[in-house]
């Protein structure tokens, strides 16, 4: 391994996730000691990996990656500016050293020396402008992440300095992103891509298959371990659960209830699973009728039966959360609030108040959301023994986040894992959020959310993000039950991935850390 | 003869006109198009209307439409929206796939049913033809899925003779080939071959006391001789009508095969551009499900008329 110096002035808050207590610990975690032990990697072997989605519009675009293939693909070409350990720290990916002012308004990412591009070419200081700037200029679907960037520019043959309009204590942890990869200036056409990365690309063919082999050249003398990798999408789960099962994939990524329980009964395989603050969840909007009735909002909250959601229907890959955002496993946590539970009493007597009387209320739920529609059924149940009429709008996947979420009273929601809390404060709870579809608003929440993301005292930013989770939890515009593990199948001969609480697979980096036992 | 073929070919382009009109316009009625799908929830207004500038989205839809047909009149099928790829180069490898396992599929199962069909007709009411047609309904009432799912975990999970995807792509050379796509093979043959035979009994013994072969018997033929020669040239019409069904069948409703097994397939390039919006593939998809629909009636009808003398003379 490379030597990983961290040249910023700033601890960044360390998120201890691995050392989560009630039920999520090591031994979820699918890695048997032996196996986690196993020391000296080796080399050699083609990793094959089943992934859920399938698409036309599979690319190579970093500016266009949509779905977790699309990121595994990126992972394996490019490089970002940096990357996240398993606590969620920014360390050195592609930029050997990172530096901010005292304020974190402007930061300086020193380019790491002999980083070359598969063709042969130097990674320069004009690469990592292009493709920052795609994300301004171009359609892209990263663009409200680089928002408080006001300015990215070479300085001098090695450095680029990123100036941002607010400060940004986590920029680094921002510049993690997939979206962020490098890619060389003025490419244009991705279907050929050239990257930096620990692959080469060979076949691409969207929708059906990606195959690389490993990049000789890579930066990192070690890894990848494997010889090559291939991709094949099975939106299938069974099929992705058989897949592993019979040898013919090592890993399969997405499982969920009887798939997670096949795995976890194998002989062969074994389950890889993530703790992350993604969740699925019930959007409620503040400013429509009914659901801008506080009471009734509680109500729902009180009537979630989030042990139930969690251990039936997510086989306990979850945490039990408390309608705020932030992984309770984290030191940004605010343990002083009251955890929320199944509670028909409170639920009753908030339903009273609210004045719904019999009138349904619609829930809009899809498979889209994972447990989106679990969580309907749990609720609707409830409610009927509380005297609520909740009434369960089933639509499908397709097209759902661009026409349903969020257009309607009560809604599915599902919110992927994001690198830093910052982040995801800034795209989906801040009055002026792209993604506030409750259109969630509190006294005085921007301006704490605002110094928060500035702030470089890990006890003020503590305190900040304690009154945020109070203004939410206050106002409760989603009933979150519980925070998602990312769980995939591992085969028993692969080696060397640990989690990284962003995606997947090691936070869809696990292919050039894998290796394969004999 | 000559005019049925002409009445045929006219009411085919008819057909198929009719089809791509419908296809246009389902998917102008389904919610969202390709260019907010593509730059997701996030995107901004400006950006979305760029993008549909850009695929010429903003057009009026007739004129679209007309634009579309103009093209594939002239034999340019298009470009897809969101891959940007030309047409022509996207469907034939997955053609390819579906033809494959199609020819495939009707070479083991068709020679089968008859046989099996043929050999239930001649042991009608025997203990044969009773097990066998009890064995024959449930199979046919099994969903494809199913068999499916038993075949990999019987031969892929638990035996290990053979994988449980068939990728086309990443299987080298023949053997492998072959291997891959015996599990496929298999499931689509027992769904069709099942029907088939049915049919094919069903037909056979229907016959059995028509006048002409009464008079077969009464001449002394064999009960092989009339069913293979009397029987089943009078057959013909209504079989090659299921036989062709059930080949239009395997080419565009194999969905649940291909996504079982992984086999990149037409069926799933339709759905896939479904969800994307990308009319002009599922135009193209659409118009060759059709076409090949049209061709094997046509097919069936015309090898009906060829057997049967009557419908020949009257023509």
């Amino acid at each position: 391994m490379v030597e990983v110096k961290i040249a910023h002035p700033f601890a960044l808050p360390r998120r201890r996730l691995l050392q989560a207590g009630a039920g999520v610990g090591l031994a979820t975690l699918g890695l048997p000691a032996a196996r986690a032990q196993e020391a000296k990697p080796r080399r050699g072997g083609t990793l094959r990996v089943a992934v859920a989605d399938q698409s036309n519009t599979d690319t190579f675009d970093p500016t266009l990656a949509r779905s977790g293939s699309d990121y595994l693909r990126a992972k394996a070409t490019y490089n970002a500016l940096t990357w996240l350990d398993a606590d969620s720290n920014a360390i050195p990916d592609l930029a050997e050293s990172f530096e901010s002012d005292e304020k974190a308004m402007r930061w300086s990412f020193k380019l790491r020396k002999g980083a070359r591009f598969h063709d042969g070419s130097p990674v320069r200081p004009a690469d990592v402008v292009y493709s920052i700037m795609r994300h301004k200029t171009g359609p892209s679907l990263a663009s409200s992440i680089v928002t408080n960037i006001s300015s990215v520019t070479a300085d001098g043959p090695d450095r680029v300095l990123f100036t941002l309009a607010s400060p940004e204590v986590g920029f680094p942890l921002v510049m993690s992103e997939v979206h962020m990869s490098i890619v060389k200036e003025g490419t244009t056409d991705f279907s050929k891509p050239i990257g930096t990365g620990p692959f080469r690309i060979e076949t691409f063919q969207p929708g059906l298959r990606t195959a690389g082999l490993r990049n000789p050249e890579y930066w990192d003398p070690e890894r990848p371990y494997v010889d090559g990798f291939e991709i094949i999408p099975l939106p299938d789960m069974q099929a992705r659960v058989n897949a592993l099962l019979s040898g013919d994939v090592h890993l399969a990524v997405n499982l969920r209830g009887a798939g997670i329980d096949q795995v976890r009964e194998s002989s062969v395989a074994g389950l890889l699973t993530t703790p992350t603050s993604g969740f699925a969840s019930v959007h409620m909007r503040v400013d429509m009728k009914p659901s801008d009735s506080l009471d009734l909002r509680l109500a729902l909250a009180h009537l979630m039966d989030r042990k139930r959601f969690a251990e039936v229907v997510l086989r306990g890959q979850a945490v039990l959360a408390n309608d705020v955002p932030i992984l309770p496993t984290s030191p940004l946590f605010n343990t002083e609030l009251p955890q929320r539970a199944l509670d028909l009493d409170k639920a009753k007597f908030h339903i009273r108040k609210s004045g719904i009387g019999s009138t349904p209320i619609e829930i809009y739920v899809t498979d889209a959301a994972n447990g989106g529609i679990d969580i309907g059924q749990l609720l609707q149940r409830e409610a009927a023994r509380a005297g609520l009429n909740v009434a369960l709008k089933r639509v499908p996947a397709d097209g759902y986040w661009v026409n349903i979420s969020g257009m309607h009273p009560f809604t599915n929601n599902q919110v992927t894992p994001r690198p830093s809390d910052d982040m995801n404060i800034a795209l989906f709870w801040k009055s002026n959020a792209p993604f506030n579809k409750c259109k969630f608003r509190a006294e005085g929440f921007d301006a704490l959310a605002d110094e928060a993301r500035g702030s470089t005292d890990p006890a003020r930013r503590k305190e900040l993000y304690f009154r945020m989770q109070k203004l939410i939890h206050d106002a409760t515009p989603q009933v979150i039950p519980a925070m998602q593990s990312y769980v995939d199948g591992m085969a028993n001969t692969v080696q060397g991935i640990t989690p990284v609480p962003v995606g997947y697979l090691g936070g869809f980096n696990g292919m050039q850390n894998a290796w394969l036992s004999a | 003869m000559v005019r049925l073929v002409v009445t045929r070919l006219t009411g085919a382009v008819a057909v198929l006109l009719t089809v791509s009109l419908l296809v246009f316009a389902s998917g102008e009625a389904l919610p969202g198009d390709v260019a907010q799908l593509m730059l997701g929830e996030g995107a901004s207004q400006e950006a979305v209307a760029q993008l549909r500038q850009q695929l010429q989205l903003d057009r009026p839809a007739p004129e679209r439409y007309l634009g579309w047909l103009g093209g594939m009149v002239s034999g340019d099928w298009g470009v897809s929206y969101t891959t940007r790829r030309p047409i022509s180069e996207i469907l034939p490898p997955r053609l390819a796939n579906t033809a494959l396992l199609t020819v495939l599929t009707v070479l083991v199962a068709v020679p089968v049913a008859l046989g099996l069909g043929i050999l239930m007709a001649l042991f009608a009411g025997g203990r044969f033809e009773r097990s066998t047609s009890v064995v024959l309904l449930g199979l046919s009432a099994m969903p494809e899925f199913m068999l499916a799912t038993l075949a990999v975990l019987i031969f892929a999970v638990k035996l290990r003779w053979l994988p449980a995807i068939s990728n086309l792509s990443i299987t080298d050379g023949p053997l492998e080939a072959a291997r891959a796509l015996t599990l496929p093979v298999l499931t689509l043959s027992l769904a069709i071959a099942a029907q088939i035979a049915r049919m094919t009994r069903a037909t056979l013994v229907n016959l059995a006391d028509r006048p002409f072969i009464e008079m077969a018997h009464l001449k002394g033929a064999s009960r092989l001789r009339v069913i293979l020669v009397h029987s089943l040239a009078n057959a013909i019409g209504p079989l090659a009508n299921v036989v062709t069904l059930n080949i239009a069948f395997l080419i565009s409703g194999v969905v649940v095969v291909e996504t079982i097994f992984a086999v990149p397939g037409l069926a799933q390039l339709m759905i896939n551009s479904v969800s994307t919006r990308d009319m002009p593939v599922i135009e193209a998809c659409a118009m060759i499900f059709c076409c090949v629909y049209v061709l094997l009636l046509a097919a069936a009808d015309l090898l009906g008329t060829a057997f049967n003398p009557r419908l020949r003379r009257s023509r």
